[in-house]
Order: C-alpha cells, then structure tokens, then sequence
C-alpha cells in the first residue's frame, strides 16, 4: 500500500464519494438464454451451444428462473418492481462476446430503487438491479521465449476465449454513490453477499468470479455538494482488495488534486502486487454501446399481485431475524450473529427452542458445542444426525440434573454423529445421574460407614473431608451421582448420625 | 408438375413412389439452372439421402405427410444442418450450420424433399438479387431482368417451375415484391405466425418466413405446415393455426365482404399502371366484393421508418460476422490488433449494400442520433399500426399494388438505392405494423407479370387466402407460365 506523502492537516479536507457495481451471476441450472448447463470449473468450451455461441439463425429464449430469482432479490434488497420492463441490446465489440452485443437492461430495469443497511441507521441505496447475459472469459498470453504465459494488466501477444460463461444469468446491482469510506464498500459488499447467500441465488464466490464488484470512486472538498471527477476500479478480486484498492485509489486522487493535478476520468485496475491501481483506458474515448430494444425478447410484464407472490414466499432476511431474536428471546449480539450464520442455523435453533428448551442455552450450544463439533468433524449441522427434538430432550435432562452438563457434551457428540434419542444415548452410556435422594442414600451411607476416619475430620470442622468422601461416591457410582445433591445429603446424614 | 400440392402427395403416398417430383424437379433445375443462377446449392447426395428416408416412411405409412415427395427449395437464409447456408455473402460463404431451423424441421416432418437452396440480396437486403455474392439470378420471364428480391431465387425457382413450392423471407417485401416481379403467389404471415428459429436475422422484429407457390392452396398448405408456436422463438405466437390453412378449398367464400384501396395508390402509379391496377380492382366486384377507396395515412412515412428500424436492427445482428469465428482473415494473423482484424474482414467479406444498411443503422442508433431517428422511427410504427387496424375493422383487407411496376433490368438500379428502396413503399408496412400480407398475379404490362398485394388483420392468413383462392378461381392470371416452366 502505497502511503500519502502529503500533508496530514490536508488531508482531512477531502471527502471519497463511492458508488459501486455488483455483478452477481445467478446459480440457476442453466444458462439465461439456452440450456447448457450454468456451473463453474467444466473444461473450456464444453458447455456451449449455438445459442450461447450466438451461431447465425439462433434465438434466445428466456430462463424464468432466472427472472424469478432476479425477482427475489430485488425485493429483498427492497427494489420496486417496474410493471413494464424490457431487454435491450448493449452493442460493442469484444471477442468475448459472440454476438458483439450483450443482451441486458437499459431503460427500464425490472428493478429500481432499493436499499441495503450496512448497521443501524446507515442505509445505502440502490439504484437498480438488471438482468443481463454474462460474457465469455478471455485470457490474455504473453510469449516469453516459447512459452505462452499469462500476461498481466497490459499487451499479450494472444487470447484465448472460453465461452463457457457466455449466456449466465448475471444480476447487475448498482448502488448510489452513498458510501464515504472504503470501510463502507467492504462492508456494503459484505451485507450484499449475506443477503444473496442467504436467498440461495448465488453463490457469490469472488475467487471464480460468480460476484464481481467494480468501483466509481471520486473525491471532493469536504462541504461541496458537486461530485468530483471520477475513475472506475476494476480487477479486485476479494472483499480485501475492494477496501485496499478504493483506499490506495483515494490517496492517489488526493495526491493528484494537491499536486495541482486533475483526475482523469478512466476505468483503473487494481494491482494487487503494488497495491495501487492502474490506468486501463481513458473515458475520454467514451463506449458509445448505442442501446435498442432487444427485439428478439418480449416484454417483461408483472402485475402487483405477482410482485407479491413474491413477497410472500420471501424469507426473514438476516438483519430482521437478528433483531427479533434479540426482542424475543433475549439474546446478545454475538449468539445471533452466529445464528444467522445462514439460514439453516436460526431454523435449527427456532424448532429447538419449540420443544420448550431455553433460547439462551440452545443459542449456547449451537455456538460452542455444535459449531466446534462441526469443524472437528467436518459435517455440517444440517447434514449431522442431529435433530432439534434430541437437542431439545438433552437440554431438558441438563436442566433437570440427570445428565451433568459435561456428560451432555459427550451425549451430544454422539447424537450428533449417530442420531437417537437423548434419553437412550444418556442411558446406554451410562451417564444418567443419580439425582433422587432415595437413590443416593444407601450408596452414602456405605461409604460414610467405611470411612469413619474423614467423617470424624468433617466433624472436626475441616470442610475438605466433604470432598474427600464426594470423590469417594464418584468412583463408586463412576460419576453418575449429582454433585450437588451429593454434597447436601451427605452433610445431612452426617448431621443426623452426631 | 401439373398438378395442385394435395394431389402431388397423395399420388407419391398411393403409388409410394418417393421421387415422382423430385426427380423431374431436378431435370428441371439441371435444364435451366445454367442460364438462371437460382440456386447456390443443390446436394443430390443429399436428396438421395432424403428419398431412402421418405420411402422408409411411406412403407410405415403410419404418418400424414401431406408434403410427402414434394421438392421444395429453400432461401439460403434458412438453417439446414450439414448444408451451407451463406445468406448470399461472402462472411458465410463456409458457413455450415449444426442446426436446422424450425421451419424446415416441419417440412420434412411433412415429407418435403429439399432440392436445392435459393440464391438472394445478401442477408436479404436488396430488392433484385443483384447483391449475393455469387452471381445475380435472373427472371425467368426475361433473363435480362431481375426477379426481384431479396428472395429472388424463391421467387424464380417456383415461376421456372424447379418446384411446386419454395420458401423466402420478408423483411421489407421480400417474398411479395419477387413473387410479384416472378408471376407466382407469396405470403407474407403475421409477425409470429412461423418460427424464426434458423433463419439468419437481417431485422428481426420485422423478418418472416413464409411460403411462394403457384396458387392459394398450395401457398395456404405449405404455411400450414410450417405455423405454429416454437420455444425456440420466443416472439412467436401461441395462437393456433386455422384448420381452413391445410385445406383451403373448404374455407367459405368472403365474397361481398368490404375491400380498401389507399388513395394514395393513384399518386404512386404511372397512368398506364393506375390503369392495370383498376382492373383488378374492377375484377374484385365483379366478384362481388365492395372496393372502396380510403385515406391510409403514413404510407410515405412508413419507408423512412422502414429503412432506420431496419438497418439499426441489421447493424446489430450482423455484428457477429466479425472474422474471429466468421468470414475469412484477409491478412493472415498479422493483425495488431482485435479491431484491425474486425475492419479488414468486415471491409472485405460484406459487399456493398450490406455495409452501407450496417453503417446507416450504426448511426442512426448512436448517442444523440437515436431519438430523432430510432425512436421517431417507432413512433412511427406505432401510429402506422394503428391507422392500418383501424381501417381493417371495417374492410376485410386492404389492396394495393406490390410494387410500382414489373421486374426491372438488370443493372438498372444498382447505382440508385434510394430508387431501389422506394419499389418497397406498398410492401414494408406489413412488416411495420406485423400484418400479414400476400402478392399475387394480376396480369402482365408489356410481357411481364404484375402483382397485387392483399394485406389484413392480425392472423388473417386464412381470409386473405381465400379472396386469393376466389380471385383465382375467376381469373387465369396466375396461370401463366414463363416459357422456360413447360
Ligand atoms: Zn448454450
């Protein structure tokens, strides 16, 4: 990272305006516009088809999932649903796109006006989000000897182009440019991301490209109104570079303006090894992508009641069910930070709770026991035979003492890898405690019939003979006596036999 | 073939014999194909191939056919797997495609025999033929003039009696104004009526495919095996095909039913066409159709509109042929660069009309030109569209010339495109406004035949049809043959 140079008292006058492009493709069974297969890794141009690679006399036909799914999204990020929307074509010419034109949205997005809260009160909106064809892959070479090796932000010497990617259903999201600090990209990207995951459209793997962000960062004096020059970041490929580039990108925007140096408006890549951002081409020579409607679609019509089916089948979002758990059931930031994890988890603790269990010990136990016993084993609480109902029981024999919460952990473990029944686990692993005083009794007395020696100690006042003849119980039942219990009916036998 | 498409196949289903046309059809073609230049491709392997196929299906005989052993052609625009399909150009010229277009799925499903792909405009942008890039076909009336275009070799392989049937595409007028100049019937549907699915797109919210034949019947029974909702396209139409198309000869008759004629018409025409054409009009009630005249606004306005909505279209969808996967590379690899390559393909591969449409609709579309072109151009369309279904709630349909006058010659116009495209004035509306419209023969003016255009409501081909088939059956015009036919 780069650090500025110029005066720190400066510095502070300048504010970063940043707004940001989210591409999001969509993890449909396939592709937008054609049926090969959407899915990521396969050999290089094996999942194409003549429509995809835009052969003459092909036609697009439209993929409702991927519309419905652009549909849930949009309205969990709070978008309004335009009534009339259309696909348009983006004209330009690029090899990675067979048809040198992309079909995509202009004018009237499906969906517009949206919001994402980064916390409490910070809300940053949406502008629109639009359905659009994803592009093939070009990788660019350059010869060094004989060999062709991938060549870096600049001239190759060849490209080669995978369309396996061509025709994925890819959703555009733009935000406005709401955000001040680079903090905020990370976070709002981070929020993004939550959501889309937790609707299952995506799954948003920036190391493969299924969520792509780009940056429009500017800079002004702090108090003007009027938007500074801007420059589009591309080429950050994880949460970390977003921050790192937008960061590196505001200092040298800075450095530029006090250096009596204007910005040029341009796209920027980031440059991870040097950590600063590169010019890619000038703006100056501005895309003209000359838009028309694309004729071979028809309209995209949704009526209100539509838009509510929608609605209704869409889940509690995340920052919603983090507030109600905290309402309801009393619980802190961190349990329900952990159990909005994903979606899963607040159904698994939900059902739990149902059976009559307490919200905070089941938030407890998921968080501890169950999260650790699912990375040592490496099994999901979902794909574990663990079930809330066994959970629920185990919890409720913890509670009533006949299992001690350190025995819970080892019948946990076993419900968790071999499923059953609390009840039975606790028993066949012998770990029920002995919790009445008709049990426990008898046991109590042979030991303090054979152990005269430390009653009379305890008699004498020394208060750690009671923990002598504790431990000696322990090793007759093998643990199974409850502590507690142990130690207040003991003092009361010796009690009664001075 | 001396006999109507109905009886043709059941003559091959009854004495299963597969090539009792084809086989003349192609003595026909091997006759005159030398002088005409019709075809740009006739693979008799092929034929064979698909007259084993068809004998197969006839010895089942479990399935209709009701094409069985017909030759068709088909316009070099329209997918057919493992056969070349150029478009009439260059970029294509080793283009094969892995796929058939849904039309012609149909017609074999119908037991059509394909003997031969027609020459055109190349990507079907022309009105004479004379822009392929492999030689200019010539009207089988007078080989010194066009037969029209851009499918002029449909046009002309039905009027040299190659085949009973073939099939165009109209984007402007392209079935209608050859069939006109070539003497035969062609029908333009309603935009969605037939699949596009496999038919290289020129200006795809205005190209349809459609049927050219000898008469009515045969255009109605060769539509009706090609209509019909496709998932593969996704405008077409879900509206189900009429059973009259499949036997027209049962459909009632229209007859007193109300016809219009734009007043227009009279401005457009010299005296001694205006005179041709009242003839017709005269012809219509003697059949006891009412022809009145009325005022159909933008006809003028709807070649402006034509000529942007089409090219801007073209200009995107021909954007493709860019010389990474089309065409040749002129230079080799020697390019320095990705736009080097594009220009000098480009430049090279597509003749002259075709880069001029692609130019006019590149700038037309262009930040700051579009609305004062593309967008008036479709305020244009809608308004054209309303003024035509507006008329046709109180006319059965509307009737004009095809075009404003018989086949011109050869060369004639290839230096003017502004006269090129206004011989499209009476036949691009039906594509503006998505109406189906067909020509047919009216009579001939010094030798050469002439055509009229009917043009009515949305899916109305079955009405327009029948005034065809009743015209028809009054008059001989469509009767007549060039001399090279027999
Ligand atoms: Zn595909």
């Amino acid at each position: 990272m780069s650090t500025i140079a110029a005066n720190p008292e400066n510095q502070t006058k300048w504010e970063m305006v940043i707004g940001l492009e989210v591409h999001v493709e969509l993890h449909t069974e396939t592709k937008l516009f054609c049926s090969c297969p959407n899915k990521f890794g396969a050999e290089p141009n094996t999942l194409v088809c003549p429509v995809c690679l835009g052969l003459p006399g092909t036609l697009p036909s439209l993929n409702r999932r991927a519309v419905e799914l652009h549909l849930k999204a949009a309205r969990a990020l709070g978008c309004q649903i335009q009534e009339f929307s259309k696909f348009d074509r983006k004209n330009y010419f690029y090899p990675d796109i067979p048809k040198n034109f992309q079909t995509s949205q202009y004018d009237l997005p499906l969906a517009y006006k949206g919001w994402l809260e980064l916390s409490p009160g910070r809300v940053i909106g949406i502008t629109r989000i639009h359905l659009e064809e994803d592009t093939g892959k070009s990788t660019h070479l350059a010869l060094a000897g004989n060999e062709l090796q991938p060549s870096r932000l600049g001239k190759s010497d060849r490209t080669h182009i995978d369309y396996n990617r061509a025709g994925v259903p890819l959703l555009e999201i733009v935000s406005e440019p709401d955000m001040r600090e680079a903090e905020e990209a990370y976070q709002y990207v981070d929020k993004l991301r939550e959501v889309i995951l937790w609707l299952g459209i995506s799954d948003c793997k920036m190391e493969q490209g299924s969520l792509r962000c780009d940056a429009n960062v500017s800079v002004r004096p702090l108090g003007q109104r009027e938007l500074g020059t801007k420059t589009e970041i591309k080429n950050m490929n994880s949460l970390r570079s977003i921050r790192d580039a937008i960061e590196s990108e505001r200092v040298r925007q800075i450095q530029v303006l006090e250096s009596g140096g204007r910005i040029v408006q341009e796209t920027r890549g980031w440059d991870e090894g040097s950590g600063t951002t590169i010019s890619m081409r000038s703006k100056e020579e501005a895309q003209d992508y000359r838009y028309f409607p694309e004729p071979d679609l028809p309209s995209l019509v949704f009526s209100k009641e539509e838009v509510k089916a929608v609605d209704d089948l869409l889940p509690e979002l995340p920052a919603a069910r983090r507030e109600r758990y905290q309402k309801a059931f009393g619980l802190d930031t961190d349990a329900v930070e952990y159990l909005t994890i994903e979606p899963f988890f607040g159904q698994f603790f939900e059902s739990t709770v149902a059976t009559g269990a307490d919200p905070v010990e089941v938030a407890k136990w998921m968080a501890n026991t169950l999260s650790r016993l699912s990375n040592e084993l490496e099994t999901s609480l979902q794909d574990s035979k663990l079930t809330p109902v066994s959970l629920g029981e185990l919890l409720s024999l913890i509670a009533s003492d006949e299992v001690g919460a350190k025995s819970g952990q080892k019948v946990v473990e076993v419900l968790f890898t071999e499923g059953g029944d609390a009840g039975s686990v606790v028993d066949k692993l012998g770990l029920r405690q002995l919790s009445s005083p008709a049990q426990l009794k008898p046991i109590l007395q042979e030991i303090l019939n054979e152990n005269p020696a430390v009653v009379a100690e305890f008699k004498e006042g020394k208060g750690k003979a009671l923990n002598v003849l504790v431990g000696k119980v322990m090793k007759q039942t093998k643990g199974a006596a409850n502590p507690g219990l142990t130690r207040s009916l003991l003092e009361e036998l010796i009690g009664e036999s001075i | 073939m001396s006999t109507d498409l109905k009886t043709a196949a059941q003559r091959v289903k009854d004495s299963g014999q597969a090539d009792l046309w084809v086989k003349p059809s192609l003595e026909q073609i091997d006759r005159h194909e030398g002088r005409l230049n019709c075809l740009l491709s006739s693979d008799r392997n092929d034929v064979t191939r698909q007259l084993e196929s068809l004998e197969r299906r006839l010895k089942d005989g479990g399935e209709s056919l009701p094409l069985a052993g017909v030759p068709i052609v088909l316009k070099d625009n329209i997918c057919v797997e493992g056969q070349p399909t150029t478009c009439g150009s260059k970029m294509l010229g080793n283009f094969v495609p892995p796929y058939n277009a849904t039309v012609w799925n149909k017609l074999q499903e119908a037991g059509a025999i394909l003997v031969g792909k027609a020459n055109m405009d190349e990507f079907a942008m022309g009105s004479s033929t004379e822009n392929s890039a492999f030689g200019i076909t010539r009207n089988p009336w007078d080989t010194e003039r066009v037969p029209g275009g851009s499918s002029g070799g449909s046009a002309a392989v039905v009027s040299a009696g190659y085949v009973p049937a073939a099939l165009g595409s109209d984007t402007g007028g392209s079935i209608r104004q050859p069939a006109a100049f070539c003497g035969v019937t062609g029908l333009k549907p309603t935009y969605g009526r037939v699949s596009r699915f496999g038919l290289v797109a020129f200006a795809s919210s205005l190209d349809q495919i459609g049927p050219l034949a000898l008469n009515a019947e045969d255009t109605a029974l060769v539509l009706n095996c090609i209509a019909g909702y496709d998932p593969l396209d996704a405008t077409s139409s879900e509206e189900p095909v009429p059973a009259d198309l499949a036997d027209l000869a049962k459909a009632p008759s229209l007859e007193s039913s109300k016809i219009a004629v734009p007043k227009i018409v009279n401005e457009l025409l010299s005296a001694d066409l205006l005179e041709h054409f009242h003839k017709t009009i005269e012809e219509f009630r003697e059949l006891g159709f009412q022809v009145e005249e009325v005022d159909l606004p933008y006809m003028e306005e709807s070649l402006s509109a034509y000529y942007v909505i089409a090219p801007a279209e073209a200009s995107s969808n021909l954007a493709r042929y860019d010389g990474v996967r089309y065409g040749q590379r002129p230079g080799g690899l020697d390019y320095e660069n990705i736009s080097e390559l594009t220009t000098a393909t480009r430049s090279q591969m597509f003749g002259k009309e075709v880069k001029r449409r692609i130019m006019l609709g590149t700038y037309t579309l262009s930040a700051g030109y579009y609305d004062a072109y593309y967008n008036r151009a479709q305020k244009v369309r809608t308004a054209l569209r309303n003024a035509y279904v507006s008329t046709l709630r109180d006319y059965q349909a509307i009737l004009t010339p095809t075009t404003p006058g018989p086949a011109f010659k050869v060369g004639e116009k290839v230096d003017d495109p502004v006269a090129m495209y206004l011989s499209d004035i009476f036949t691009v509306s039906a594509n503006l406004t998505g109406l189906p419209a067909l020509s047919m023969p009216s009579g001939a003016h010094q030798g050469l035949p002439l055509g009229v255009q009917l043009l009515g409501k949305p899916f109305s081909e079955v009405s327009l049809l029948t005034l065809c088939r009743d015209y028809q059956k009054a008059t001989q015009h469509h009767l007549s043959r060039p001399a090279v036919y027999s």
